[in-house]
């Protein structure tokens, strides 16, 4: 290779000294962000005053300077900090407690569907496994078309399509929780099989050859070693609860978005404020669990899972657990007593009811309606060069 | 059962009118998040702090909050924000371009207001998903490539372009499908602003009537049609995959291919 000569530094490059810079950015920082944050707010001031007083206000209003708008800002935040704190609507209810009643009733009901939806994800995964093709094409099946459809969907029609179920098992409580449990045991099948498939085939022989049956070795082997495996996209997928539940508001269940609305229907001169406190209720919400999925995925990644404590104990605890504390944000929101304790208690054995009979029937039907398409479909491609032959033992169930 | 039958029969050209609704928009949310989810995934991987504190705003915002939450923001406060500011009203826009075109015959007869911003509230929700893929699969090139690159004496938009975009992008081929699928299954969402796709005018048409089996009917069909729409585009989508059958592995069935999905349609 020829040899180069270093070559001298152009002036371009040549930067200016570091403290200046970061001063620099700064107010660079401050100025922009600022400057636009303030018309933004100015903007969104002047438009609810607007409401109120007519659109004169508007063209009274030039927002490009600075003494017309900083008025306006300093009220948006004004409003923002009142509606939090002291404002009340015309019933003297503090703006505060309908995000709390709403925030209640969301965290009330991802609480209590998640677990579910592990638990009949489990059954579903197990299923889907099986030897037999009669347990697991119905499996399959559910899974597949749960996971294509859409939720609102899913929901309205279990909501008002199921009319011959009687009222008091289908009513919005537990129609909601159904809907969810529904369509997120779809998800959670997929996410626990890939937590029990990841795991090596020696374990399962081994724990055969030690005499263990089938719920021992799941219970013991497989289990604990599936749950690092599965564990982030699950807390992934109870983010996407808090989100996707808002879509309950449309059932006339009162959770934190039903709340959003109603008040800026109510009150359309403090509608961005409603909105943007909303806004950060759900953040306030689900940011610090993706930074708790993140660090449980960073922990379990890092160091082999060497457990001190029985794994599938914790779990189940832990999905008692999260149940209860549900149950208990429930009746928060329905008013501390004991007689809606027992309600709310009540629907929600109702709620557990009516999921299990949903799934149950839906896995029925669609495995019915694919099973005789699978069937036409195996035949078709293997029936005239092999015959009927038995599905071999030692290949993998799919 | 007949009753159903004869129902869905009155009903078809409604509902073939919504699944084109349906396709429309999820066509264009998919363009338009893919026009807003390039630069912030691109930014959140910046090396100014600006680009990356903005685009890192967008995207934990947006993917924080819930899709319907936001649609009600577009529709009921940015709607009403642009009517008052600028007056706004995107009937009339639509209706002024079109005549400078010399075709306002051709502007639509039914308000499109929640039409238009529902497909830009749900390409806003998808544009922050999208960019948490592009980020995701650009850090998934190996380093060694970039810092290969740089010895060579490539510059870094070189480096982005020749080396690492190319593998970037079939490494985030899955989830942009998966992402792709979701976002047809959210245009669901849009019968809350009025938009007359496939789930409103099955609703509506279910509702219509008290008849059990006629509901049903309507539901099933609606779930049926959505099913199909989604578990084709999954289906080609894992059979063209460039993990899957393409190249030297072997070939497996399409179904195999396909039920092979094990993960959440959405990244991060």
């Amino acid at each position: 290779m020829a040899q180069m000569e270093p070559v001298p530094a152009p002036a371009t490059m040549q930067r200016t000294p570091p403290r200046l810079r970061a001063v620099g950015i700064v107010v660079a920082l401050i100025v922009i962000f600022g400057g636009l944050g303030s018309l933004l707010l100015g903007a969104l001031d002047v438009t609810q005053q607007a409401q109120r007083d007519g659109l004169q206000v508007i063209q009274q209003t030039n927002l490009f300077n600075p003494a017309q708008l900083f008025p306006h800002v300093f009220h948006f935040l004004g409003e923002t900090l009142g509606v939090l704190t002291i404002y009340t609507d015309k019933f003297g209810v503090p703006f505060r407690v309908y995000f709390l009643l709403g925030a209640g009733l969301t965290v009330a009901f991802c609480f209590i569907s998640m677990p579910l939806a592990l638990v009949m994800g489990l059954a579903l995964a197990l299923l889907s496994r099986s030897r037999h093709r009669w347990l697991r094409i119905p499996a399959r099946a559910f899974v597949e078309f749960f996971r294509n459809t859409p939720l609102l969907v899913q929901m309205l029609a279990i909501y008002t399509g199921l009319v011959f179920l009687p009222g008091w098992l289908l009513f919005a409580f537990t129609a909601g929780i159904a809907t969810l449990v529904l369509n997120y045991a779809a998800y959670e099948c997929e996410n626990i099989r890939a937590g029990i498939e990841s795991l090596d085939r020696g374990q399962t022989e081994a724990a055969q050859v030690l005499g263990l049956s089938y719920w021992q070795t799941l219970r013991q082997i497989v289990i604990p070693q599936a749950i690092p495996v599965l564990l982030p996209p699950v807390i992934n997928d109870l983010i996407y609860m808090y989100k996707d539940s808002s879509i309950l508001s449309l059932i006339t269940i009162t959770e934190l978005t039903a709340q959003t609305n109603e008040l800026t229907r109510f009150y359309p001169t403090r509608t961005w404020q409603f909105f943007a406190i909303g806004g950060a209720v759900y953040l306030a919400l689900s940011l610090p669990l993706g930074r708790v999925a993140r660090v449980v995925e960073n922990r379990l990644k890092s160091t082999t899972f060497r457990p001190g404590v029985d794994v599938t104990s914790v779990a189940i605890g832990t999905l008692l657990v999260s149940v209860a504390v549900g149950w208990f944000c429930a009746v928060l929101v329905d008013g501390l007593s004991v007689g809606t304790a027992l309600s709310d208690l009540n629907h929600l054995f109702l709620a557990i009811v009516l999921s299990a009979l949903l799934i149950a029937s839906m896995t029925i039907l669609l495995g019915i309606v694919t099973y005789i398409p699978a069937e036409v479909w195996r035949l078709a491609r293997r029936g005239h060069t092999h015959g009927p032959h038995a599905a071999s033992p030692v290949v993998a169930s799919r | 059962m007949n009753a159903a039958l004869q129902h869905l029969q009155a009903a078809a050209p409604a509902l073939l009118g919504g699944v084109t609704v349906t396709i429309i928009v999820a066509l264009f949310a998919i363009v338009l998040s893919m026009c807003l989810a390039i630069p912030a995934g691109l930014g959140r991987i910046s090396r100014s702090g600006v680009i990356r504190s903005v685009s890192t705003l967008y995207v934990e915002v947006v993917r924080g909050t819930p899709l319907l939450l936001q649609l009600y923001v577009w529709f009921y406060g940015v709607n009403i924000l642009l009517g008052i500011l600028f007056n706004f009203n995107i009937d009339q826009t639509i209706y002024n371009i079109l005549t400078a075109l010399n075709s306002n015959s051709l502007a639509p007869k039914q308000d499109v207001s929640g039409f238009f911003f529902g497909v830009v509230g749900l390409s806003v929700n998808y544009g922050a998903y999208l960019a948490e893929v592009i980020r995701a699969g650009i850090l998934a090139v190996d380093t060694g490539q970039g810092e290969a690159a740089a010895t060579l004496g490539m510059s870094r938009w070189q480096t982005m372009r020749l080396i690492v975009l190319p593998q970037a992008l079939r490494i985030m081929v899955p989830p942009l499908t998966n992402n792709f699928i979701t976002l047809v299954q959210d245009t669901s969402f849009l019968q809350v602003l009025g938009v007359a796709e496939l789930s409103l005018v099955s609703f509506a048409n279910a509702q219509s009537t008290s008849n059990t089996s006629v509901r049903w009917g309507f539901f099933g069909t609606e779930l049926v049609v959505y099913f199909v729409i989604c578990y084709s585009i999954a289906l080609v989508a894992r059979r063209f995959e460039a993990n899957n059958s393409l190249g030297i592995a072997p070939r497996r069935s399409i179904m195999g291919g396909a039920l092979s999905l094990a993960r959440r349609p959405r990244a991060g």
